[in-house]
């Protein structure tokens, strides 16, 4: 088996004295095989996000990046890793920088890491490889709809061409058609780029499209894993089968469907 | 009658962009509204102009009336009154409504103390049972926790059971389950149900799901680059008559909710 880009061991995180958001948790994300992780509300998937990110640190046991924990204050490694790896926040709003414009929020990754090339034409490609148009550079994150803000976000990650990107509820507030986009345009960065996707969403049909793999989390453990199409098809956890029935779905127009 | 009727609002950014185009709906007292539409298309800015809480340097133009009373014409400080007590609003950010430096429990027995003038005790308990009712279940720990220190999916439940907490008689929900995964999503639309069943609430459900709305709402607007493109009702929308660009909207739906399985078939 080669080195996994990013792997959690027996990993706990635990808050204060009683919140046990992860109680033991092994997770492999290896070049290529997209993740997504799904759960509950509270069951601890921005936790885990966070953990593979290295922006925290577990209570007990270890999280590698390509073979080796990552050192947050060697600043070149860490500049290695937001190369390689790209994120977005669940919150777009307190991810996005108020007090700047979307360009040079977009342009932001560009310039911290150095990357080559025109910096305004990339930050229009990726915008408009959202659907929002160049014109948007010149406004604040305020001034823009909840959906739109969201995008700006995946924008932003995606400038850099990272090789991983790790989205914790990234097309949540789209509707289908932008969501059709969104996810159309990261499901061709992954077979055309080989993006590897860490995807945390609780909209399971984007799970399906995107990520070859599915680790269901529940209550701070994971409590079915495997290759997406059996997880979603044929869940063996009760949990899961729950998570699945609960899908809401339009009732049909006509009898058949 | 309509309690809350929104007629002709039209709001306009300082440097003369139309956001908001002549939106025209009603609400009446126990019933259940949705308003969809595409990103960008306007729902959120609906919603803040019927609470008066545009951002700097717009204008509204147009009724908002509350039983009669034209929001838009009161002094802001009627207005402040109006806000929360009579209708509250669930922000589609629930950061944007929760203090970041103050516990839940303060942020919630602030206003049920306010409204329903009840000792600090008892406006605890009843800032749990809140919290019981959006289906959290530590509701000690949640009620003694700063936002930050809770999960996307618990601080957008924290934010519906602030805004039930003044028992208003509108409720403006902007997307108040996006952050829920479904299981927990199907129980807070069931309580949305419940409390409009039990209290004669008019729910106005904004949200770009229209699974979500077809299974809350009866009557439904549907918005497109600030206007309303047609009034409806759920079951004609899901017929598919009516507007075409609502069939789009409830066929692009259909595709999408059909469930997955990636490479296989
Ligand atoms: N900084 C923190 N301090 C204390 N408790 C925390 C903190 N962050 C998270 N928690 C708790 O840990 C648990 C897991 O939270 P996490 O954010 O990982 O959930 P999640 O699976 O992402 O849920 P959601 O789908 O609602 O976003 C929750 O009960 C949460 O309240
Ligand atoms: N402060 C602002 N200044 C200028 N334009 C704004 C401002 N806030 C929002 N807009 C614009 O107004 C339009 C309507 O925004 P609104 O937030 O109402 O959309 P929405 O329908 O809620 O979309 P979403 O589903 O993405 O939340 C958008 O095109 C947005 O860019
Ligand atoms: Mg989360
Ligand atoms: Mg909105």
């Amino acid at each position: 088996m080669s080195t996994p880009l990013l792997e959690l061991t027996g990993v706990t995180r635990t808050f204060g004295r009683t919140t046990q958001a992860l109680r033991g948790v092994d997770l492999r994300v290896e070049a290529g095989r997209g993740v997504g992780i799904v759960g509950e509300s509270g069951a601890g998937k921005s936790t885990l996000l966070r953990l593979l990110l290295a922006l925290d640190s577990p209570t007990s046991g270890t999280v590698t990046y390509r073979g080796e924990p990552l050192d947050r204050r060697d600043r070149a490694a860490v500049r290695r890793f937001r190369r390689d790896v790209q994120v977005v926040f669940q919150d777009p709003r307190s991810s996005l920088d108020p007090r700047q414009r979307v360009g040079s929020i977009v342009a932001e990754p560009l310039r911290s890491l150095r990357v080559e090339g025109d910096h305004r034409a990339r930050v229009c490609e990726v915008l408009a490889s959202v659907g929002l148009d160049a014109d948007v550079v010149d406004r604040y994150p305020a001034q823009f709809s909840g959906g739109q803000r969201q995008r700006i976000a995946i924008a932003r990650a995606l400038a850099p061409r990272p090789s991983v990107l790790v989205a914790d509820e990234p097309v949540s507030a789209l509707d289908v058609s932008v969501r059709r986009q969104v996810v159309d345009l990261l499901a061709r960065l992954r077979d055309e780029h080989g993006l590897t996707l860490v995807l945390v969403s609780h909209d399971i049909a984007i799970v399906g499209q995107l990520c070859e793999r599915t680790v269901v989390l529940h209550d701070g453990l994971v409590v079915e894993e495997g290759a997406t199409r059996e997880v979603l098809t044929a869940p063996r956890e009760p949990y899961t089968q729950r998570l699945l029935a609960a899908v809401p779905r339009l009732p049909d127009a006509t009898p058949a469907g | 009658m309509s309690l809350l009727e929104v007629d002709g609002l039209t709001v306009r950014t300082s440097d003369g962009r139309t956001l908001l185009d002549g939106v025209t709906w009603d609400v009446a007292a126990g019933a259940r509204l949705g308003i969809i539409g595409e990103s960008g298309s306007g729902k959120s800015m609906t919603a803040l102009a019927v609470l008066g809480l545009l951002p700097a340097g717009m204008r509204a133009t147009g009724h908002v009336r509350l039983d009669g009373t034209d929001l838009l014409a009161l002094p802001p400080r009627r207005m402040d009154a109006v806000r929360g007590a009579q209708v509250a609003m669930v922000f589609q950010e629930p950061l944007t409504a929760l203090d970041p430096l103050m516990t839940v429990g303060r942020q919630i027995s602030g206003p049920v103390r306010l409204h329903q003038r009840l000792s600090r005790t008892a406006a605890r308990e009843e800032a749990a049972r809140l919290l019981r009712l959006v289906q959290i279940d530590d509701t000690e720990r949640v009620l003694g926790s700063y936002p930050w220190q809770l999960s996307g999916g618990q601080r957008q439940r924290v934010s519906l059971a602030m805004a039930l907490a003044c028992r208003p008689r509108v409720l403006l929900a902007d997307e108040p389950t996006t952050a829920l995964d479904v299981t927990v999503q199907a129980e807070v639309l069931e309580l949305l149900d419940d409390v409009v069943e039990r209290t004669g609430l008019a729910l106005v459900l904004v949200t770009h799901d229209l699974p979500v709305v077809a299974r809350v709402a009866q009557d439904l607007v549907v918005m497109r680059d600030g206007a309303v493109v047609e009034r409806t009702t759920v079951p004609r929308a899901l017929a598919g008559d009516g507007a075409a660009y609502t069939r789009e909207l409830v066929d692009a739906a259909r595709a999408v909710t059909a469930l997955p399985t990636p490479e296989a078939r």
